[in-house]
């Protein structure tokens, strides 16, 4: 099977399909075709005018369009080459009087074989060439012009064998041994279909084959008054739209020697190669009336969606499972990895065993002997513990006392000294210890050393005078609340009584008509909320806010404490000033427990002061090293 | 919605501010709507402080139900979780039960954290000038140790008077200058952020 | 020392206090299993007894008995201030629950931005009014000589103090300024050279102030580790 050569990509096709794989513009088209594999064999393919121009014309060509070389099929460019060879041995056109002269010889038809029927040609374009050049047109037929709209394909067929046999006929009118011809002529000899084998002369007639729709040249009255390009358009246009008004030509009958030189494979010539019947009629355009032609209208080459095109990702099993292991590594990342086990029994943690043992030996040798040997402090000495006192003495007798039990379970060993003085101080006053917190931990805290204080003689005694309002929410929200309208916050105590139903809570409506507000914490911030929600208020009444607190937020509440005017009227810290608030108020530890602060703070400067040292003499070397490098 | 919902966001922020600073200048205009919105928000903060139990409840329940090596801490907590919601309920949390099960739990491993930090204490300060020793660090060194030495009386030498009286000249003047530095500076970038959330610009919440 | 009266009262406490302060002083030698178990024992014990106390304090007390007092009385004031205190906050609380969901965790917002709104009022108007005027009005007042001592041979002392405390207060608000006048183009971006003296003065003031604090931590910390060593000692001696 021939391939379809596409006439708009160039591309070969199968012959089955009707329009181009490549690009979809049809293939149905008389005579666009080339046998692609049948090299250097005839080709129906009849160049343009302007190719059959002059041997440098041809020699540019070749030289310079090399990729169009991979487009030409191989029986062209052996005409090329054929011609070339032709050529160059040819002289260089001739004179008028020759020209007239190798025009006669046109018409003169060339002696064929006997066994080759006689070319009947009906082409007028050759003829009227004739004529205009004032030859002899006796052998000359010239077929009447034709419109070009609406050509059948056997029409093109029909026209396509006058057209071959008159070129035929018209080329046998030539002498076989003429050896100077036109340049124009030499040009369609060789872009002729037909390479005869056994030496045919390029004049010899084209192959039958061809399935070039030519169109057919019409027969015109009189082409003698007309131009010659005239005649030539008129000749090129007429044929189809005379056919469409006539009855279809029946194919005509070749001559036997034009039988014998058509391939053996392919279709027989008395059928058209390809049936055109059913291809499309060209009705705009130049091309007008022509079937199974591209029609020049934009319209004909349909405008195609362009095939969809799957995006999804060809992969292969392997990359897949690449692809997964890269997933995996990714989630793997994202997990929090397990921290590594370490020995118990390191370097470091010897160490700090080391560090506890050397801490709490002399601290359980002091608590186990009970010792004394260390005085207490006296108040004077801490900051902050005189004007406690003094505030605390100062309070009226059976007045409510607001206490804010704000630090933590873990600081009871420190502040519990300081807090049961205190207590044991208001117990004495029969104040109404009123309780409050900020903290969750504060109410439990606060009803346990409640329960738990003891008097001066250090039996316990059962205090009743007090009520728990419980746990305040919100922080300085809450305190704001309990500054401005602590009714409302607390409207109830942990035993769900009214107090403020009741003597003496039933005088109070706000924070400063209690007789003072003492506020015990660790934290440094929520001493500075109180300071900041609550003494405001306070200080409007001049009420006394005072403050126990531990030894690390003593450094952020002591500027309050020396404020000019002192926004905290009293501050006592620590185990320190809880000894020497005790020692004021007649309350003495006897436990041992400062002599074993006593001894475990020298203990520990002595340590820091120890690794200190050691650190620096290990970073003498590297540093040295340093230097020198 | 998604537009919406941010923007009215940041109206009932500046809005609820807004009211309670009023209160502060004009009390006796908006005193009764800041006692509003504050009682407001103190229940709200317990609801939030009930919600903040509950999630952790909840994180340690799907801890506690999955095979991780760490199960069985979640599993204690939730036992001794509930164990406490049912005691104190029943006693009320001033009642003899839930003060012994703050007595015997709750005391005894919060004071014990902070013993074991005073070794951690101890160990970080021995190694403080380990690595390369800069001028605040010894700085601060000599002022860690004249505060432990002007404490407490030594064990073997008593009072040292000079280490008292430079201990207490410390806490009381460099010492309250730095802390009313830090103090004013915290207390100014803390009227900064909260202009900025009033004004709209800052929206911790979320919106 | 009362608590360890009570503790001595009560010797399954007092065993239980003993078996837990053991198991978190474990932690010198290292993290292990046993300090992991007491650290979670106490997470539930103190959420548990938070998480009654809200209940209690908040809900039963502010909620529930409130309301129940409402009706009770029949008073309309009563239900009128009971409608405009505590009914809207339950409601909000309510819908503030909804942060408990993913899903419906942004409509819990508004509810959320209601009490940063507050929040942040409270804390502008009391860092105003409870630290910056004060605080200022102290340093003012430093060198007051209305507020100095009386004694003339106390007078120096007071003076250099006072001036000691304005230029650390000063400074160390100086090392917290970290603004920089915006120069041309390849010029390199520093401070003035006085502004860096002063805020290395301020940095020792603070570096001083840290070490203060710090020693006050360890005092804390230790007189805990005092408690902790003479309880299990007297759990010794009372019951082995």
């Amino acid at each position: 099977m021939t391939d379809i050569i596409c006439p708009l990509c160039g591309k070969p096709n199968p012959p089955d399909l009707d329009e181009c794989k490549y690009c979809q513009a049809p293939l149905k088209t008389a005579g666009f075709f080339a046998l692609s594999d049948q090299e250097g064999e005839e080709s129906s393919f009849l160049p343009p005018s302007g190719e059959s121009g002059a041997v440098g014309d041809q020699s540019v060509q070749a030289e310079s369009a090399s990729p169009f070389e991979e487009g030409v099929p191989d029986w062209l460019k052996q005409t090329e080459a054929d011609f070339l060879e032709g050529t160059e041995a040819k002289p260089e056109q001739g004179t008028p009087d020759e020209l007239s002269m190798q025009i006669e010889s046109l018409l003169n038809q060339p002696s064929v074989p006997e066994d080759t029927g006689k070319p009947v040609i009906d082409d007028d374009w050759l003829a009227s060439l004739l004529a205009e050049a004032g030859g002899g047109s006796s052998a000359a037929v010239i077929p009447p012009e034709e419109p070009l709209e609406g050509l059948a394909e056997d029409d093109v067929a029909g026209k396509t064998q006058p057209f071959v046999e008159e070129r035929t006929k018209v080329e046998g009118l030539l002498p076989p041994d003429q050896e100077e011809k036109p340049d124009w002529l030499t040009g369609l000899e060789a872009a002729s279909t037909i390479k005869l084998a056994g030496g045919m002369s390029p004049s010899e007639p084209i192959d039958k084959s061809s399935s070039i729709g030519e169109p057919e040249v019409a027969k015109g009255p009189s082409q003698a008054d007309l131009p010659e390009w005239v005649g030539q358009v008129e000749s090129e246009e007429n044929p189809p739209g005379t056919n469409e008004s006539e009855t279809p030509i029946a194919p005509a009958e070749l001559p036997s020697w034009l039988e014998a030189l058509r391939p053996e494979d392919t279709v027989s010539p008395t059928r058209p190669v390809e049936d055109l019947s059913a291809a499309d009629v060209v009705t705009v355009g130049p091309l007008v009336g022509l079937r199974g032609v591209i029609s020049a209208h934009p319209s004909a080459i349909r405008a195609r969606k362009p095939p969809t095109y799957s995006i999804k990702l060809r992969v292969t099993d392997e990359q897949r499972a690449r692809v997964e292991m890269m997933e995996a590594l990714l989630a793997d990342e994202q997990k929090p990895k397990p921290l590594p086990s370490q020995p118990i029994f390191n370097s470091r943690n010897i160490f700090r065993l080391v560090i506890a043992a050397v801490l709490i030996i002399p601290i359980a040798w002091m608590i186990v002997t009970g010792s004394q040997k260390t005085s207490t402090p006296q108040p004077g000495s801490i900051p902050g513990v005189v004007d406690f006192t003094q505030q605390v003495q100062a309070l009226p007798a059976g007045t409510p006392v607001l206490l804010a039990f704000d630090y933590e379970a873990g600081f009871s060993g420190e502040m519990n000294l300081a807090i049961s003085a205190l207590i044991n101080q208001l117990m004495i006053k029969n104040s109404y210890l009123t309780l409050v917190t900020t903290t969750p931990a504060g109410p439990a805290l606060a009803e346990s050393i409640i329960k738990t204080s003891t008097g001066l003689d250090g039996l316990p005694t059962a205090y009743s005078n007090y009520t728990n309002l419980g746990y305040i929410p919100g922080g300085t929200m809450g305190l704001l609340g309990l500054a401005t309208s602590p009714k409302a916050v607390l409207p109830f105590s942990l035993d769900q009584v009214d107090v403020w139903a009741i003597p003496p809570l039933n005088t109070v409506s706000t924070i400063n008509d209690f007789s003072a507000v003492v506020v015990m914490t660790n934290d440094p911030d929520i001493a500075r909320s109180w300071i900041e929600q609550v003494g405001p208020v306070l200080r409007v009444d001049g009420t006394p806010l005072l403050m126990i607190t531990s030894s690390q937020a003593e450094p952020l509440i002591r500027p309050y404490v020396e404020a000019i005017p002192s926004q905290v009227q009293g501050l006592v810290t620590g185990l320190a000033g809880g000894l020497a608030y005790g020692r004021s108020v007649g309350i003495m530890q006897q436990d041992g427990v400062w002599d074993a602060f006593s001894i475990s703070m020298t203990t520990s400067a002595l340590i820091i002061i120890v690794g200190s040292i050691i650190g620096v003499v290990r970073n003498m070397p590297t540093s040295d090293k340093k230097k020198e490098g | 919605m998604k537009k919406i919902l941010p923007i009215s966001n940041a109206i009932i922020a500046v809005i609820s501010g807004v009211l309670v600073l009023l209160g502060y200048f004009f009390p006796g205009v908006f005193g009764n709507i800041q006692s509003i919105l504050i009682g407001w928000a103190i229940i709200l903060a317990a609801f939030a402080l009930l919600l903040g139990i509950f999630n952790l409840a909840l994180v340690h329940w799907k801890k506690a139900g999955s095979d991780g090596p760490n199960r069985i801490y979640s599993i204690v907590l939730l036992i001794s979780l509930f164990f406490t919601i049912i005691v104190v309920s029943i006693s009320g949390p001033s009642g003899s039960a839930s003060l012994w099960i703050f007595n015997s739990f709750q005391v005894p491993v919060e004071i014990s954290l902070l013993a074991v930090l005073a070794v951690v204490l101890v160990f970080a300060g021995a190694r403080l000038l380990s690595r390369r020793p800069k001028w605040y660090t010894v700085l601060f060194l000599i002022t860690v140790l004249i505060v432990l030495l002007g404490s407490v009386p030594l064990f073997f030498l008593g009072e040292v008077a000079p280490l008292i009286v430079v201990r207490n000249w410390l806490a009381q003047v460099p010492a309250v200058a730095g802390a009313r530095g830090l103090l004013l500076g915290v207390a100014l970038g803390t009227v900064a952020t909260g202009l900025r959330i009033l004004m709209g610009m800052d929206r911790p919440y979320g919106g | 020392m009362l608590e360890r009266i009570s503790q001595m009262a009560d010797p399954i406490g007092a065993i239980i206090g003993f078996v837990l302060t053991i198991m978190v002083l474990s932690h010198i030698i290292g993290d292990n299993i046993l300090f992991r178990l007491a650290i979670s024992m106490f997470i539930g014990v103190a959420s548990g007894y938070a998480a009654v106390l809200i209940l209690y304090n908040v809900l039963l007390y502010q909620v529930l008995v409130p309301i129940f007092q409402v009706f009770g009385s029949g008073k309309a004031d009563s239900l009128l201030t009971y409608t405009t205190h505590v009914l809207p906050a339950v409601i909000l609380g309510i819908w503030m629950l909804t942060k408990a969901s993913p899903r419906l965790s942004r409509w819990g917002t508004p509810v959320l931005a209601f009490l940063t709104g507050v929040g942040a009022a409270t804390v502008i108007a009391g860092a105003v009014r409870g630290t910056i005027f004060p605080q200022i009005g102290a340093s003012i007042n430093l060198l007051n000589l209305q507020t100095g001592p009386a004694e003339i041979n106390k007078l120096a002392g007071w003076f250099i103090n006072g001036l000691v405390i304005l230029v650390g207060t000063v400074t160390t608000l100086i090392y917290f300024q970290f603004g920089i006048k915006r120069q041309e183009e390849g010029v390199p971006v520093q401070r003035s050279v006085i502004l860096e003296y002063l805020s290395a003065v301020g940095q020792g003031f603070i570096v001083i102030t840290l070490g203060v604090l710090f020693a006050g931590v360890y005092i804390a910390t230790l007189t805990a580790l005092i408690d902790r060593v003479r309880f299990l000692w007297d759990i010794v001696i009372f019951y082995f």
